[in-house]
């Protein structure tokens, strides 16, 4: 087995710059993304259905299809996931070393536990998955150690159930428990509550965060992240419009968009959430200016003339 | 790659999850027994069925009956004695009491042409009938499980419209007219194999090669069909992400969970070629279980008729609960009551 | 490709693109196709085996339908001109009794076709008015009628409708009739879950809270919805109906001679088969490009359907696994 060099040096963890997909078709799904994760950081990309922060998930993990187009850099620990064109120097990473990464480099946490495992394989089997797609075998107990770590009383028993056994909670914490089994420098977790109950979200959040590595938690919701992330970059149409430190944003939303978001999550003190009207505009639309532009009460001739730039952690004209 | 790529999914089953609390799945002898029940339901309904075959076909039986030995013009007595002998004058429940009573015990009555007993006749064809299916079914499942793996790892490009071709021609030409047409290029022009089969294992090939292509086709493609869904969940997205290969995804993740479909069709392909053997076993003159048929139904003889059709009954029922059983040993959630 | 009706399925085996993994987002799909969607018969003819279907069925009819008219009658028998190979007369030979093969095979087509027709259709409306009867009713009527649908469905359909033939002895209406006894049950469980889902959807929970009257109900929306569901299985399972009628009439359970059907042909051809193979070969090639044909305008219907009739049709009519 090639040793994977993830030295600890190499800050950040995770670095992503000018990041752009499109799919075949003709849809933006992203459009220009920046985004650096130091180590032990946990930041959040937070966004409506449709504002591509699913497509950068799948970026990191260099899992998008083979007619995706991308342009930009991604790098993880030193090791490009994906470079900018005509870098010659430094290529994109093969799928031999992409698969070493994976798993290694990067754990992945999905956002529904049941379609995330295996339905033929008992617990024990899916967290051993870390290991034997890169052609290990582990030992029981280190299985039941992970498990066991992630608070999962009584392993050796529970391990021989199957996923549909098992409560999404418990089970989400198992699939962590699996992304964490190499302590990659990085962790990618894709919407990890949505299909969970409340009450547990934010254990669950609490096992990432205590899980040691980077994280990239992909979240619809401002205020779910709120006690857990340490930055959020608020997305929109493939922008990132806003980025900033958790409380900052929460306190004080400088985007209309994050404004918007905030306003239509209910928060003790804040009165009734207010929805957010309006769609947010198609990928295949490459319309000029914000593309927030026709939902914003502030919006101006500007506005729907000239893209703004991410500028001081926002991107607006009127800010 | 092998991920659905969809930019940003629906929240999958949200709210699903309290409904699916942890519960432990029913074991497997508990879905054994009551799968048996079912097929034992399902057994004496169809039993019903079989047996109203004679009653309701047109023409009085007793006539029938006597008619077959060589009675030209039954008289009236002849006639009132036979009924009496078949206890026709007994109440319709009655009759077919008796009657399961004796088929249970392998008493299928006595075929009106050859006078022997029926369930004897069927025996001793029995062991070509299955030859030939249980070497089709193999050679069936040996073609479309390499082929569904290869177009499935080759979703998109020739490999996969080569599968589809096969496919389509498989469902285009029926398996008696492949027979035909088998027989005649191979059989008679080229000089191989023979044209009155003797039900050994020899020349068995050729007869479960031509039955064995339909089957290899259609299943190909439901398990191509399977193994494409099961590339694209949300397990095979995750084990990619774990750094699995595409070789492991496609074999130790999709391949399984795609069988499951695929068993299915097999068990009630294989009920389907022991009920279709009465054409190809003519096609090629096996002389199996069809063949005995065939002769029985142009001379009218309805023990032989029944029997056959309770013969493809218990078949067919047996394959589909030894399939499900299979299922549901491969598959645990499917154990669990419905 | 280019499919404008974008429906997405994994398993699609016709159209590659349309199978795409890596395909934009599912709402552009859906926003695209509500926009002017083109009409049913220019949606098949986009699909690429649809249309491959559609000009061979075509050529299918003109042929049988126009040929008669060229090649004079199918039973003149001509002693003179038996077993006589294809030439300018006779362009696919005569048979042992001077018959000309393309007339028959022309009458053959006309009565396959169209007892396979006769066939579906009365599937269709036996098991839709049990199904739709089972789907609506209370409780006991559904149980019963859905346990005689499971015990029909434990007997194997080619097995049954031998059994009938046998019984009713052979004959073309005997055989049409015994295959609608043996296969009435697979649409009546598919009508009637289609329409336990469509009792439950919102128009038609809406009508009965209206007081609109059930049967009022049960004709204007229940009914049209699985009517569209058996259009299309019915279209898939024409091949498996024209492949046992020509299997079961080789058996000499079918159109008795001198009457030309292509099964009845196939077994007579049998005993010329050295001397004459073009007896064998003609009727033979008419059944595939016949059985093909149906098929891929079958799939083809199924992939162009609308959205919502595309769940339970996913792969295959129901008859094709137990009758071919």
């Amino acid at each position: 087995m090639a040793q994977l060099d993830l030295a600890p040096d190499h800050s950040p963890v995770l670095r992503i710059e000018d990041l752009h997909v499109t799919y075949p078709g003709g849809a933006w799904a992203v459009r220009g993304i920046d985004l650096d994760i130091r180590a032990d950081e946990m930041v959040a990309i937070i966004g409506e259905s449709g504002c591509g922060k699913t497509t950068v998930a799948r970026s990191v993990l260099g899992m998008l299809g083979p007619r995706v187009g991308t342009s930009g850099s991604i790098t993880v620990s030193g090791h490009r996931v994906l470079a900018h064109l005509g870098e010659r120097d430094r290529p994109k990473a093969s799928e031999r070393d992409l698969r070493r990464l994976r798993g290694r480099g990067i754990g992945y946490v999905a956002q529904d536990p049941y379609s995330a495992c295996n339905p033929l394989h008992c617990v024990r089997r899916h967290v051993e998955e870390a290991w034997r797609a890169h052609r290990m075998r582990p030992k029981r107990h280190e299985v039941y150690d992970s498990l066991e770590r992630i608070g999962i009383a009584n392993a050796p028993d529970a391990a021989e159930q199957y996923p549909h056994e098992w409560s999404g909670g418990m089970l989400q914490r198992a699939t962590i428990a699996a992304a964490n089994a190499h302590a990659p420098p990085l962790l990618v977790a894709d919407e990890p509550t949505t299909a969970l109950d409340s009450a547990v979200a934010s254990t669950v959040l609490g096992n990432l965060r205590s899980s040691g590595a980077a994280v990239l938690l992909i979240s619809h919701s401002l205020s779910l992240v709120a006690g857990h992330a340490d930055r959020v970059a608020v997305c929109y149409a493939g922008r990132v419009v806003e980025e900033g430190a958790t409380a900052e944003i929460l306190d004080a939303p400088r985007h209309p968009y994050s404004a918007a978001l905030l306003a239509a999550t209910p928060r003790r003190g804040h009165g009734l959430p207010q929805p957010l009207p309006g769609q947010p505009p198609h990928p295949s639309e490459k319309a000029p200016g914000c593309a927030f532009a026709s939902r914003c009460r502030e919006a101006t001739e500007e506005c729907r003339n000239t893209t703004p730039q991410l500028r001081d952690g926002v991107a607006c004209f009127h800010r | 790659m092998i991920v659905d790529d969809q930019p940003e999914g629906p929240a999958g089953r949200v709210g699903t999850s309290s409904a699916r609390h942890a519960r432990r799945g029913g074991g497997l002898p508990g879905f054994v027994a009551r799968r048996l029940l079912q097929a034992l339901a399902a057994g004496i309904g169809a039993s019903v069925v079989v047996w109203a075959l004679l009653p309701l076909a047109p023409g009085d039986p007793a006539e029938r009956v006597l008619r077959s030995r060589g009675v030209a013009e039954p008289t009236q007595e002849e006639i009132q004695a036979t009924r009496a002998a078949l206890g026709l004058d007994r109440p319709l429940i009655e009759q077919y009491g008796s009657w399961l009573g004796r088929a249970v015990r392998g008493d299928f009555s006595e075929s009106y042409q050859t006078r022997k007993p029926v369930f004897g006749e069927i025996a001793d064809r029995l062991p070509a009938t299955l030859l030939l299916a249980v070497t089709a079914t193999l050679l069936a499942i040996a073609v479309a499980v390499p082929a569904a793996l290869i177009a499935a790892a080759f979703h998109g490009r020739w490999p996969d419209g080569l599968l589809r071709g096969f496919s389509l021609l498989g469902a285009g030409v029926p398996a008696f007219l492949l027979g035909l047409l088998v027989l005649y290029l191979v059989v008679l022009r080229l000089g191989l194999g023979q044209v009155l089969a003797d039900g050994k294992l020899s020349q068995v090939w050729l007869p479960a090669a031509v039955l064995a292509f339909a089957r290899a086709a259609e299943w190909s493609r439901l398990l191509r069909a399977g193994l494409l869904d099961a590339l694209s969940s949300g397990y095979a997205a995750v084990a990619t992400a774990r750094g699995a290969g595409r070789a492991r995804v496609l074999v130790v993740h999709a391949l399984p969970n795609a069988s499951i479909p695929f068993l299915t069709a097999v068990g009630v392909g294989f009920g389907a070629l022991v009920g279709g053997a009465p054409i190809i076993e003519t096609v090629f003159s096996w002389p199996g279980v069809g063949n005995y048929v065939v002769t029985a139904i142009n001379s009218r003889d309805m023990p032989v008729i029944q029997t056959f059709t309770a013969l493809a009954a218990i078949v067919y029922v047996t394959s589909s609960v030894v399939v499900d059983v299979a299922v549901a040993a491969l598959h645990p959630p499917s154990r669990q009551r419905t | 490709m280019t499919s404008s009706a974008p429906t997405h399925r994994p398993d699609d085996d016709a159209i590659a693109s349309q199978a795409d993994p890596s395909r934009p987002n599912a709402s552009a799909a859906s926003i695209r196709s509500t926009r002017g969607r083109p009409s049913q018969l220019r949606r098949l003819w986009i699909h690429g085996g649809g249309r491959a279907g559609l000009v061979l069925l075509l050529a299918i009819a003109v042929a049988i339908l126009i040929g008669p008219l060229l090649t004079g009658e199918p039973n003149t028998t001509n002693l003179a001109d038996k077993l006589v190979g294809p030439s300018v007369s006779h362009p696919l030979g005569t048979d042992q009794f001077g018959r000309d093969q393309l007339a028959r095979i022309a009458e053959g087509g006309r009565r396959s076709i169209g007892a396979a027709i006769v066939v579906l259709i009365g599937i269709t409306a036996v098991g839709v008015t049990i199904g739709v009867i089972a789907g609506v009713s209370g409780r006991l009527v559904d149980t019963l009628l859905m346990r005689a649908v499971d015990v029909m469905l434990s007997l194997p359909s080619l097995v049954l409708a031998l059994a009938v033939v046998g019984i009713l002895g052979p004959g073309s209406r005997n055989l049409v009739l015994a295959l609608i006894v043996s296969s009435w049950a697979y649409y009546a469980r598919l009508s009637r879950s289609c329409v336990v889902t469509v009792m439950k959807r919102g128009d038609v929970l809406a009508a009965r809270l209206a007081g609109v009257a059930r049967w009022r109900v049960i004709i204007s929306h229940v009914l049209p919805t699985v009517l569209a569901q058996i259009r299309i299985v019915a279209s898939l399972d024409l091949g498996g109906v024209i492949v046992s009628l020509a299997g079961l009439s080789y058996l000499g359970l079918g159109t008795q001679p001198p009457d030309a059907e292509w099964g009845t042909m196939l077994a007579e051809s049998r005993l010329f088969f050295t001397a004459a193979p073009w007896l064998l070969v003609a009727p033979a090639l008419a059944t595939i490009v016949v059985v093909t044909a149906t098929n891929l305008l079958g799939e083809a219907l199924r992939d162009t359907a609308a959205e919502s009739s595309t769940t339970i049709t996913r792969r295959r009519g129901f008859l094709w696994r137990s009758l071919t």
